[in-house]
């Protein structure tokens, strides 16, 4: 790994290559977290690193957008640019970037039949956005249930996708990144719908 | 099939919001660490109270599993096999079937 050049990196992250999208995780998406205005905006918007990262893979798997990278300049700092523009348009109320792993923690002594009363504007806005999330996160459980407990190892409890792989008996870790980017999508999608 | 030999995962699931907070019922399913195909899961059944369900069906990846004081019990690989499953619910005594969900807690 350490002669792999740029393009060597953007054709393995091209072809869903785990190790190549670990890479990812630590040059760019851990790197860019050393900024401590994204770091704080990360805990505005709920947003996981996780969540950085499958939205990264649905940009440049899903949407191709890798085939754009020419080779001027580092991959990683190109990368970093997405990042940032993930980070800065995440905004949950217009986009409906969310983490349900950020989210859940707040929640842990309650159940969803029950919350306590918000006492201040955060707290309204976090049972809010915890309440959406629940909604969306029931329509992707009614959808497909291995689509759910993808999200939720990846998210929550922080499993690779090889771990992934082997827990729920998955072909291979390149699909369970597939089946994790549209879950992704499927939250991000039906966020503005509940959240109207 | 296998568990991560150092990480700790639990699925919840609950009840679908309902009026009356006596149907309201959790069930936390935990994977041992390690787990392989044969080895038990177990699904800690309560009330909204938290306390135990004492007895009654627990409905889920198209199995239908005993609770017994407050457990109920399956092989990983019955989950592996029913986890394009949706419908769960759980029958207690004296109380109508109430189906429930996976939630993200």
């Amino acid at each position: 790994m350490n002669n792999e050049t740029d393009r060597d990196w953007a054709d393995k992250l091209a072809q869903g290559d785990p190790s190549a999208w670990d890479k990812v995780y630590q040059k760019v998406v851990v790197a860019e977290l050393k900024s401590p205005k994204i770091r704080q905006m990360l805990l505005k918007y709920s947003l996981s690193e996780h969540d950085l990262v499958g939205m990264l893979f649905e940009e440049m798997v899903g949407r191709q957008k890798i085939s754009l990278y020419r080779g001027e300049g580092s991959l990683a700092m190109w990368l970093r640019k997405y990042i940032r523009g993930f980070v800065f348009s995440s905004d949950p109320r217009k986009h409906g970037e969310l983490s349900i792993e950020g989210i859940a923690s707040l929640n842990e002594d309650s159940n969803q039949t029950s919350f306590d009363i918000p006492i201040d504007d955060n707290r309204v806005f976090r049972n809010e956005v915890w309440a959406i999330t629940h909604r969306c996160f029931r329509e992707l459980w009614a959808e497909d249930p291995e689509r759910a407990y993808i999200l939720l190892l990846k998210t929550r409890f922080f499993l690779t996708s090889e771990e992934v792989k082997e827990f729920l008996d998955v072909s291979t870790s390149a699909n369970v990144d597939q089946i994790f980017s549209r879950s992704v999508k499927f939250m991000r999608a039906a966020w503005p719908e509940k959240g109207a | 099939m296998k568990t991560p030999a150092d990480k700790n995962v639990k699925f919840t699931f609950v009840s679908i919001l309902r009026n009356d907070s006596r149907l309201s019922w959790r069930a936390v399913l935990s994977f041992p660490q390690g787990a392989t195909a044969e080895t038990s899961l177990s699904f800690d059944v309560q009330n909204l109270d938290g306390n135990r369900v004492e007895s009654g069906i627990l409905e889920i990846f198209g199995l239908k599993l005993p609770v017994e004081k407050g457990q109920a019990v399956l092989n990983y690989s019955q989950f592996i096999l029913g986890k394009h499953e949706t419908p769960i619910s759980l029958i207690r005594p004296n109380l109508p079937k109430v189906p429930g969900e996976l939630t993200f807690q």
